[in-house]
């Protein structure tokens, strides 16, 4: 029993809070892409560079507040290339996605070393405090668990229906969403396919950084190569177990992050349970929601496909 | 794409990329000519330094076959790494179990099982996109996942070697280890393997009837299902040949080079793949250069960083841009190839 307790408690679900965070940013970005019809598979590297940035920007100026906004700047320029070459190029969004992936690795590594020395200890940073909500905070069980996080997971919690509000309350969000099923629609009413998909990549890139930016400066408070190692991955998974919908997207996010605190726990406390398991379950899961065995989840119609105009 | 833009656009890629690195090695004051010497010297520069480089290079090689043969019949094989894995593990398998078996059988018997174990995972999402329209790429991604941590779970769990501290399986059976080149060379055969398999692909692709069939469903799906070339059982199989051909990838790795499943033994080969089939411009030839190309890149990094004192991450950039680069030239050249026909009148204009 006391084992039991040792493993299900109440860390384990403000760990699980705090696995999910990363994940909610950069999956409710992609949720802008695909929405506009861009599948970003850079988003992998989109959250490593915004990991190293947040981590940089916080190391020069000290404050992890503009550490994020640079880890968000950053993103955003991420998300600007994928456009310039997925968009007006017309490349292929998939092969953009893949070198944007490995460049992020590579520089993020390649400035790690620069600035920091090939074998120094991990430079650790001022990062993000927890925020006290007052009596929330002291409430028993549900204040660890929810409301003594830093103050990054509730903006992301707040983004949620603010992007419910954005692409299903506002003319921007039925653009994004046309664009992204019938851009000839788009097209048709005189507004610029190119702009919808160019405006919404920046927004995915800007919080898929910000994400990162979490990672870097929102727990551990250090950056260490390939940190992300594989969450951008994570994330376009919540974004299909999700629906493409932001509520869904942090529910999605909520149950991966879970399982990731999961396998930590059990890996940190030994147990003899494969921690691969928990691991695995956000993509077998994925599968089985895209398979359409608990109820269909349907991509944007014109996902992945560049749009030209000339083409009939 | 027309034939010498297919040649020339992977050079202008490569040559874009080195002159930016180049730019940025100097940024950090060391020497772009010394890194770029060291580079080379590292890859090429002795005996044991162009053994390391084919080491490197044949795993990428047939990674990036496994994704070339799906991306002429139109699908792309995101999965790579997680076929790979697989056929690392199956491998093992191979060659742990049946110890009697005389040496030569023993180690084809292992590549076999590799090569069943990654065409199993390539079979998969072949299947799903054929008959039941799920994005490969997306299935790709997720099998990638699923395939890396299941090998994972055996390395930590069943398969793991109690007496190594550090996780990794039993040792395979001298009888399937892949031959050394030489006496006194650490070279492996498994270069031989990826060779044979360039030599096969470019043979089925374009002197077959097969192969044809299966280029023009890559081109033009339509064209082809008119025809009544069989669509969906072409890519289900392209998909699972080309999870084999990966699954080789890894096989090689497990019994030339480790002869047991280490934990974390593919630096991400899988996925370096991807780009090194798209810089060969998903053609055997080309995907035979160009991993030789990321290998020797992998190869002399270590003396760059050591003599030249550039972090050996400066290749991740190099192959990234030498692709964003090949990428653009491309999309330029069609653009303006496309500019430049002549207007057939008001039917070509928008309205």
């Amino acid at each position: 029993m006391s084992t039991l307790s040792q493993f299900l408690n109440v860390d384990l679900l403000a760990a699980g809070v705090r696995m999910a965070t990363p994940l909610t940013f950069a999956a409710l970005g992609e949720v802008y892409a695909e929405r506009s019809g861009v599948l970003n598979i850079g988003l992998e590297g989109a959250m490593l560079v915004g990991a190293f940035a947040g981590f940089w920007g916080a190391h020069l100026t000290g404050s992890a507040w503009l550490g994020a906004l640079l880890a968000m700047a950053v993103g955003a320029v991420m998300g600007l290339i994928l456009g310039v070459f997925a968009i007006t190029l017309r490349a292929n969004q998939i092969v953009v996605g893949v070198a944007l992936n490995i460049f992020a690795l590579g520089v993020t590594s390649f400035l790690r070393t620069v600035v920091f020395g090939l074998n120094t200890d991990p430079v650790q940073v001022t990062g993000f405090q927890p925020v006290n909500l007052g009596f929330l905070s002291k409430l028993p069980f549900a204040g660890p668990a929810f409301f003594q996080h830093v103050p990054l997971v509730y903006v992301a919690i707040l983004l949620i229906p603010i992007s419910n509000f954005i692409l299903f309350r506002t003319s921007w969000g039925v653009v994004i969403r046309a664009t992204g099923d019938n851009p000839r629609a788009t097209d048709t009413l005189g507004l610029s396919v190119p702009e919808v998909r160019y405006i919404s990549l920046l927004v995915c890139g800007a919080l898929a950084g910000l994400g990162g930016a979490f990672l870097s400066l929102g727990q551990l408070n250090l950056f260490v190569e390939n940190m992300t190692s594989g969450r951008g991955y994570i994330a376009l998974a919540a974004v299909i177990f999700g629906k493409w919908n932001p509520t869904g997207v942090l529910l999605a996010s909520l149950l991966f992050g879970f399982a990731d605190a999961l396998q930590f726990r059990i890996q940190g406390l030994g147990l003899p349970i494969p921690f691969h398991i928990p691991l695995m379950l956000p993509y077998i899961l994925t599968l089985v929601a895209l398979g359409g065995f608990v109820g269909r989840s349907r991509s944007p119609l014109a996902l992945g496909r560049p749009y030209q105009r000339e083409a009939r | 794409m027309t034939r010498r833009l297919s040649v020339l656009a992977p050079l202008i890629g490569i040559v874009a990329s080195l002159a930016v690195c180049a730019l940025l090695i100097k940024s950090i004051g060391a020497s772009p000519l010394d890194a770029y010497l060291r580079l080379f010297q590292g890859a090429f520069g002795s005996w044991g330094a162009i053994q390391t480089t084919l080491i490197k290079t044949s795993p990428l090689l047939l990674a990036a076959l496994g994704i070339a043969l799906p991306y002429q019949a139109g699908a792309f094989n995101i999965g790579a790494e997680g076929q790979l894995q697989m056929g690392a593990i199956f491998a093992f398998v191979g060659g742990f179990i049946f110890p009697d078996l005389p040496g030569p059988l023993h180690m084809a018997l292992a590549l076999v099982f590799g090569l069943v174990g990654g065409a199993i995972w390539g079979f998969i999402p072949g299947y799903l996109k054929a008959r039941h329209g799920l994005s490969e790429i997306i299935v790709t991604i997720m099998m990638n996942y699923i395939g890396i941590y299941s090998v994972a779970y055996f390395v930590y769990g069943p398969l793991r070697d109690p007496v190594n501290p550090y996780p990794q399986t039993f040792e395979i059976a001298p009888t399937a280890e892949l031959p050394r080149m030489g006496p006194s060379l650490s070279l492996h055969a498994g270069i031989l393997v990826g060779l044979i398999c360039v030599v096969a692909l470019s043979w089925f692709l374009w002197r077959t009837v097969g192969g044809f069939k299966l280029r023009v469903t890559g081109l033009n799906p339509t064209a082809a299902l008119f025809s009544g070339y069989p669509v969906r059982s072409q890519v289900t199989w392209a998909m699972a040949i080309g999870g084999g051909l990966a699954g080789l990838g890894g096989a090689i790795e497990i019994l030339g080079v480790y002869h047991r499943v280490v934990d974390g033994f593919s630096p991400g080969y899988g996925y370096l793949a991807i780009a090194v089939a798209l810089l060969g411009q998903g053609k055997p030839s080309g995907v035979l250069w160009s991993s030789l190309f990321f290998g020797s890149l992998i190869a002399g990094s270590g003396v760059m960083q050591r003599v030249a004192g550039v972090p050996v991450s400066l290749v991740y950039i190099v192959q990234s841009l030498a692709l964003l680069f090949m990428v653009a030239s491309v999309a330029v050249f069609t653009i303006r190839a496309r500019s430049r026909r002549p207007k057939k009148g008001a039917a070509d204009v928008d309205p």
